[in-house]
């Protein structure tokens, strides 16, 4: 294991990083001014050392766990300064790339799930669902219905009392569906706003599960809500809006396994929640050029302007190459691998090969871990 | 078109056999027919070398400045090669929340910038764990509220998106949102708090520097907060207290903040790393993930218990902008601090010199409003066919201008004379 970085301290450094000294330092009023900042200072040799040790030690304490790696082609990974150096503020005549990137993720994500609107602005966990539900509560306010919970399926324990002023029931699934499938009925009641699924084929592969708690949230004019976990062997089988799902959490982490800073994850909407979208989202006028939708009345951010532009080229090329079949043949190469991983296991196992993963390398996990 | 398949032909036929499946297809079995396999309107893939080429294409289609004096949020500052390097680092770029169970040097790393960006802010402790300033600030205000005391005073100094955000989404969570009017002062006035301050009040939210840039008298604001024992919340730009006294040290209760300056690209604002330094008992009450270390000096990481309130650690960039604290150091950051002000500054002695004065006296760091007889979207239009970005337009003859350490005398002389000759 790396030492801790404040070994590498040194005092006494004078980093010179700061060229241009043709202007007059400004002096400002001591007032304001700190006697010495509190960062430490380190040596930029050693650092090097560390930073380049750090890396290895890493990459040997993860190979070392019993875990499946995930791909993600090195090309999809590349930035660009067209995008790495453009300015949220900037006018709509200078950001017609980003415009046009973002939008064509949209309609991307719009195919893949079968729904009507996407959102880029999201991330992963609190920032999605806190999105979702207000969506969800304005949808109902305007409609003059109040609710007043969330109903939360998953298959691991949870503590969750209460998300946003709404109580939350949770429901976990085991090993008899029949009775996890009573259980989620007697939650769902006309004062749910949410139904939050985390694997959205618990119970196996079979969509009668999932279409039976739409179903019945649907009577209770509740919307559902669907995580990305274990949907990668689903991409493009079978459209979320087809199994009744309103609101679609596209973790591009754990669908695509595309890197990105904070957890990339738009939400893409049902028709009724189109208009609730935070904003701006791109659109693309008559004349062909991309613009950020702000609707001035009614319009709200959760997050700056697109959320990452960065994470957006990078779906953006993933989904290029991959295209409709690619697509189909990723999916159905992690279906293969997860379905060789369960028949050879005789206990369930958390973790999920991808599909860059050999037979072999399933066997030779299956042996390690027995 | 780029299809990945680790299987040949045969041993996929070996083991659908192996598991009872006559095709792939069969996998699916447990899905209604009418909806399985449906037709996308997606074509099908590219290569590598069509795709790369429609990316830089539509990147070209965006302008990039390289003479740039757009701040109100978003700053572009030199990332230093070392930074790049580590950003890009073939272990550290794949690394997520997930990898910290698993490797004991990534918890050290992360923690150990935990404990300098707490040191830089003169706070006790941190966490980094947020998608942006904002979100960091709703989920502080969330463990503050309490069902007597459900009021965040808000500067109006504050940056109108992050106002913005405030008043949507914490009146979800029961916290009213009461804005204190500046009346056209630049600075956030300690009387105007104080007689906004009820017992409904919980926390009182100020930006250092505010939004005009100016900066805020934050020691007289701690001193009114104490008095109501109310929390002070200050929004850092963290970039200014390489120089500027640290919020810790003027009385701050937390700090919020975006991390965007320390090593990330300006990327159309995406690019962002949210924290939260307070004490450590405070900290542990606002949900995001967070390395603490326990009386045996291992290192545990902590996550919520409440699985919808998940902030993890997005460690890629908490790797990055620690890099960029080390390798820049004490004197680095000074050095940068005071080099933006100093830009700051000369620009605005340059446009007042071409006659454009600057609409406030107050200090400001590096951000300040000119005032021009000409409207604001000329000087704009002027300078963008020259190439250079100017400042955000915040009214018809107001534009918010930003210097940071990239600009060079010769360029803000250059954008100087521009202004000078459309304003005449």
């Amino acid at each position: 294991m790396i030492k801790s970085i404040f070994e590498f301290q040194k005092t006494g450094l004078n980093t010179a990083i700061i060229g241009d000294n043709s202007i007059p330092e400004y002096q400002f009023d001591a007032k304001y001014l700190c006697e010495e900042n509190g960062a430490f200072e380190f040596d930029e040799h050693r650092l090097n050392l560390y930073y380049s040790a750090l890396s290895n030690e890493i990459a040997k304490e993860i190979d070392n766990e019993e875990n499946f790696k995930s791909f993600c082609p090195k090309f999809v990974q590349k930035e660009y300064r067209g995008f790495n150096k453009l300015h949220p503020s900037q006018k709509k005549r200078d950001i017609q790339g980003a415009g046009e990137i973002v939008y064509r993720v949209q309609e991307y994500i719009k195919d893949i799930t079968g729904l009507y609107a996407v959102t880029t602005q999201t991330n992963a966990n609190f920032s999605a669902k806190l999105t979702a539900l207000k969506m969800a509560l304005d949808y109902f306010k305007e409609q003059g219905k109040e609710k007043q919970n969330i109903v939360y399926i998953t298959s691991l324990a949870a503590k969750n009392e209460n998300f946003v002023g709404l109580s939350v029931k949770t429901v976990t699934i085991g090993k008899d569906i029949k009775t996890s499938l009573e259980a989620i009925e007697s939650a769902i009641d006309e004062s749910t706003a949410l139904v939050i699924i985390s694997d959205l084929f618990f119970g196996g592969v079979t969509s009668e599960n999932i279409t039976k708690v739409s179903e019945i949230a649907h009577k209770n004019n509740a919307f559902v809500y669907c995580e990305s976990d274990n949907f990668a062997r689903f991409l493009s089988v079978v459209l979320p809006s087809d199994l009744g799902v309103d609101i679609f959490e596209f973790n591009a982490e754990k669908l695509l396994n595309i890197p990105s800073l904070n957890g990339f994850a738009p939400l893409a909407v049902c028709e009724k929640l189109e208009n609730y979208l935070p904003q701006p989202y791109a659109v693309k006028d008559k004349s062909g050029s991309y613009s950020l939708l702000i609707n001035e009345k009614d319009s709200w951010q959760i997050s700056t302007l697109v959320g990452s532009i960065n994470a957006c080229v990078r779906l953006y090329a993933y989904l290029s190459v991959l295209g409709s079949d690619g697509l189909r043949n990723y999916a159905e190469t992690n279906a293969l691998n997860c379905e060789y991983l369960k028949s050879l296991s005789k206990q369930k196992i958390n973790l999920v090969p991808s599909e860059c993963d050999d037979f072999s390398d399933i066997e030779k996990f299956i042996k390690r871990n027995k | 078109m780029s299809k990945y398949n680790p299987h040949t032909q045969t041993r996929i036929k070996e083991v659908l056999k192996t598991l009872g499946y006559k095709s792939v297809a069969d996998m699916y079995k447990g899905i209604s027919e009418n909806i399985l396999y449906p037709e996308l309107q997606t074509s099908n893939g590219v290569t590598e070398i069509v795709c790369e080429n429609k990316i830089n294409n539509l990147s070209n289609k965006n302008r990039v400045y390289d003479n740039c004096y757009m701040g109100a949020g978003v700053y572009n500052h030199y990332i230093p090669q070392s930074v790049i390097d580590v950003y890009n680092d073939k272990v550290i770029s794949s690394l997520t929340h997930s990898d910290l169970v698993k490797s004991n040097s990534l918890m050290q790393a992360v923690f150990d910038v935990q404990k300098s960006l707490a040191s830089f802010m003169k706070m006790p402790a941190t966490k980094v764990s947020y998608q942006d300033k904002n979100f960091a600030l709703i989920c502080s205000c969330i463990a503050l509220v309490s069902s007597e005391r459900n009021k965040l005073l808000v500067s109006s100094l504050v940056k109108p998106q992050t106002k913005g955000v405030l008043k949507v989404i914490l009146p979800l969570f029961g916290i009213e949102v009461e804005e204190v009017d500046s009346l056209g002062l630049p600075n956030t006035n300690a009387d105007f708090i104080e007689k906004s301050i009820n017992e409904k009040v919980f926390a009182v939210y100020v930006e250092q520097p505010n939004y005009f840039g100016t900066i805020e008298e934050l020691e007289e604001i701690a001193n009114i907060t104490k008095l109501h024992d109310i929390k002070f919340i200050v929004g850092a730009y963290p970039t200014a207290f390489g120089a500027l006294k640290a919020p810790g040290e003027c009385g701050a209760d937390l700090v919020v903040g975006d991390l965007q300056p320390f090593g990330l690209n300006i990327a159309f604002g995406g690019d962002s790393l949210g924290f939260v330094c307070a004490d450590e008992k405070t900290l542990l009450a606002i949900n995001g993930s967070y390395i603490s270390i326990t009386e045996n000096n291992e290192l545990v990481l902590q996550n919520n218990d409440n699985a919808l309130y998940n902030n993890q650690i997005p460690v890629r960039a908490v790797i990055t902008c620690g890099a960029y604290l080390n390798y820049l150091g004490k004197d680095g950051l000074k050095q940068v601090a005071l080099k933006c002000a100093t830009n700051a500054h000369y620009l605005n002695f340059a446009l007042a010199k071409a006659g454009i004065g600057v609409k406030y006296k107050n200090e400001f760091f590096n951000e300040f409003i000119t005032l021009s007889k000409c409207t604001a979207e000329n000087i704009l239009n002027a300078l963008s066919q020259q190439g250079i970005l100017g400042g955000y337009k915040i009214g018809t003859h107001e534009i918010l201008w930003c210097a940071t350490e990239l600009n060079a005398r010769e360029q803000m002389d250059k954008c100087a004379a521009i202004c000078g000759e459309v304003n005449k």
